[in-house]
C-alpha cells in the first residue's frame, strides 16, 4: 500500500490563515458584545422619576417660607456684615433723617437724639417714640389678645444709618423694649465673601 | 475674640458696652466679629448709665437687601 502525501497547493495557506483570522475576529466581536450587555439598560422607566421630582417639587413650595424680604428705610444708608440671616418683613423702625416706624415718620432723628424724657425711672426713653411703639404694641396685643403691660415676641427690625452714634441707638432701643417689644432685630446690608475680597 | 473664645469654650456670652460716640458701623463690625468668633449670647450695654439695653441672640442680626 502506498500512500502518497499530496503536497498543499499554493492557496490553502492563505485559506487557512483566513480562518483562523475569522474565529479570532468572531471571538473578539463575542467578548466585546458581551461587555457590552454587561452594562446594557433593558428599558429606563422616566414615569417613577418625573412623580417623585414633581412631589418633591410641591413639597418645598408648600414648605417653603414664605415671606418677602425686608426692604431697606429710604433714606438709611446700611452698614455691611458677612453674617446674619436673610430677614423677612417686618415691623421697621428706621433711623435716617427722619425716624419712621412702619414707613410712617415719627419725628426727625435730631430731635429724637434731644428729645428728654419725661418719666425719671426711664431716662433713656425718646417720648414720641415711645407713644408710636406703645401704640403698635398695643394693636399687636389686641389683636392677639395679649394682656396689656405684657410684652410681645413680634419682632422689631431696626434699620438705622451707619453714622448714628451708639448713645441714640440705645436710647430707641430701650424706648422699644418699654414699649413692649422685647425682640429686636439690628438689620445691616448683607455682603457676600466674594463682594469683600473684589473691593 | 477667636482665641478667647477657645481658650474659654463653655463662655459664650459677652457683653458689649460701646461709647456713645460709637459709629453704629463699627458696632456692627464688632458684633460680626464676635459672632464670626461663636459667641451666641452677645448683651450690649451702656457705659455712662451702666445698664444692659438688650441682649443680641442668635437670630437677632438679621440681613437686608
Amino acid at each position: 500500500m502506498s500512500s502518497q502525501i499530496t503536497p498543499p497547493g499554493p492557496m490553502e495557506p492563505v485559506k487557512a490563515m483566513a480562518g483562523t483570522h475569522n474565529r479570532a475576529r468572531a471571538a473578539r466581536l463575542a467578548r466585546r458584545a458581551a461587555q457590552f450587555n454587561k452594562f446594557r439598560l433593558i428599558q429606563l422607566n422616566l414615569v417613577p422619576l418625573v412623580d417623585t421630582f414633581v412631589s418633591v417639587v410641591f413639597f418645598t413650595l408648600v414648605t417653603a417660607t414664605v415671606g418677602e424680604l425686608a426692604p431697606v428705610v429710604r433714606g438709611v444708608n446700611l452698614p455691611e456684615s458677612r453674617v446674619g440671616q436673610p430677614a423677612l418683613q417686618q415691623i421697621t423702625l428706621g433711623i435716617g433723617p427722619q425716624v419712621t416706624l412702619a414707613g410712617r415718620p415719627v419725628m426727625s432723628t435730631a430731635d429724637a437724639a434731644q428729645a428728654r424724657s419725661d418719666d425719671p425711672a426711664q431716662p433713656l426713653v425718646i417720648p414720641p417714640l415711645y407713644a408710636a411703639l406703645r401704640a403698635k404694641a398695643d394693636s399687636i396685643r389686641a389683636l392677639r389678645r395679649i394682656p396689656s403691660g405684657q410684652s410681645i415676641d413680634a419682632p422689631l427690625a431696626i434699620q438705622a444709618d451707619r453714622t448714628m452714634r451708639y448713645d441714640l441707638l440705645s436710647r430707641v432701643m430701650q424706648t422699644a423694649r418699654v414699649a413692649g417689644f422685647r425682640n429686636l432685630t439690628l438689620q445691616v446690608s448683607h455682603v457676600t465673601e466674594a463682594a469683600v475680597r473684589s473691593s | 475674640m477667636t482665641e478667647i473664645r477657645r481658650r474659654y469654650p463653655q463662655n459664650a456670652d459677652v457683653l458689649v458696652v460701646p461709647a456713645d460716640d460709637v459709629a453704629y458701623d463699627d458696632l456692627i463690625h464688632v458684633l460680626e466679629r464676635l459672632r464670626v468668633a461663636s459667641f451666641s449670647a452677645i448683651s450690649l450695654g451702656n457705659r455712662t448709665r451702666a445698664t444692659q439695653v438688650a441682649a443680641v441672640e442668635g437670630r437677632s442680626v438679621g440681613a437686608a437687601r
